[in-house]
């Protein structure tokens, strides 16, 4: 793995953003993360290319970080305009820009995140299909969903 | 409400807020008994600070002291919001168990506590810096 390497959080591992500085915790050990080591674990989403390998090794090695080859398909991530937040089954997603709230009902929230963690639309949906074996229509739904949420701006494709 | 253990002193001050004190345990020691004499009152030793108010036995912390022995002199250093959580957090026991996970906590102390780095070779000394900080 040299070229096109993937990062996440390793398992168990919570990330907190200071400004300049990330603490990460593994439930047993504390580290504050600086520098480089911030830019990073920032960009440690399952689907952006690492652009710091060697940083990124060193936070593998500390247990903080989980390095993959990129996930295959068409790769989107939330874009760092927008926040949310979950409020029972329904996830809200605001834009920062603009200050416009877009609240995803129960089903909308579960594509969305499934598309986050998976990092793809294909693995979305195949992970779909085997909660909800025999609807033909989970593949066209999840993609119209996905390209309505990247026309507006709150999922963005990686390239 | 789990509470954050650290391993720090916390001393009232007249206005009633708090400061923990924190670091090297001799010197912890010695700069706290060298505040109380000057009019602070102490709170608690391996204090417990509450993760959503900050209060030590109804008291905000406001200001966080890290100390270090040093030969002569003294020296500040205003820490950064990452470095005051850190310093509080990895000097904190039972981390795993604060209410509402320990990384909320430690960022809402490190984003509202002023936290300094203070060394220093003679206690009384340490003493008027920490109260010329918290003033």
């Amino acid at each position: 793995m040299g070229v096109g390497v993937v990062a996440r959080p390793a398992p168990g591992v919570e990330l907190e953003d200071l400004g300049e500085e990330v603490l990460a915790y593994d439930g047993t050990t504390l580290t504050l993360l600086s520098g480089a080591e911030v830019a990073v674990v920032r960009a440690a989403d399952g689907v952006s290319d690492v652009l710091d390998v060697r940083v990124a090794r060193d936070l593998e090695d500390r247990g903080i970080l989980t390095l993959t080859e990129p996930p295959t398909g068409e790769r989107f991530r939330r874009p760092g305009h927008v926040g949310f937040c979950e409020d029972g089954d329904h996830v809200v997603l605001m834009d920062l820009r603009s200050g416009l709230q877009h609240v995803l009902s129960a089903s909308a929230a579960e594509v969305w995140w499934l598309v986050l963690e998976t990092g793809t639309l294909d693995e979305a949906v195949a992970t779909l299909e085997e909660s909800f074996p025999g609807e033909a229509s989970v593949r066209d739904e999840a993609e119209a969903f996905v390209r309505d949420l990247v026309a507006k701006g709150l999922l963005e494709p990686v390239t | 409400m789990s509470a954050l253990v650290t391993a720090g002193t916390a001393l009232a001050g007249p206005d009633g807020t708090a400061a923990l004190v924190c670091g090297d345990p001799t010197s912890t020691e010695a700069v706290s008994a060298a505040l109380v004499t000057r009019g602070c009152r102490l709170l608690e030793n391996g204090a417990t600070v509450d993760p959503g108010t900050l209060e030590v036995s109804g008291a905000e912390v406001v200001l966080l002291v890290v100390l270090t022995p040093q030969p002569d002199g003294t020296a500040v250093r205003p820490m950064s919001a990452g470095e005051a959580a850190y310093a509080v957090g990895s000097r904190a026991t039972g981390l795993s168990e604060v209410d509402g996970g320990p990384l909320p906590a430690l960022a809402r102390f490190g984003r509202r506590v002023r936290g300094f780095a203070l060394s220093s070779a003679d206690p009384d000394a340490a003493a008027r810096e920490v109260l010329r900080l918290w003033a």
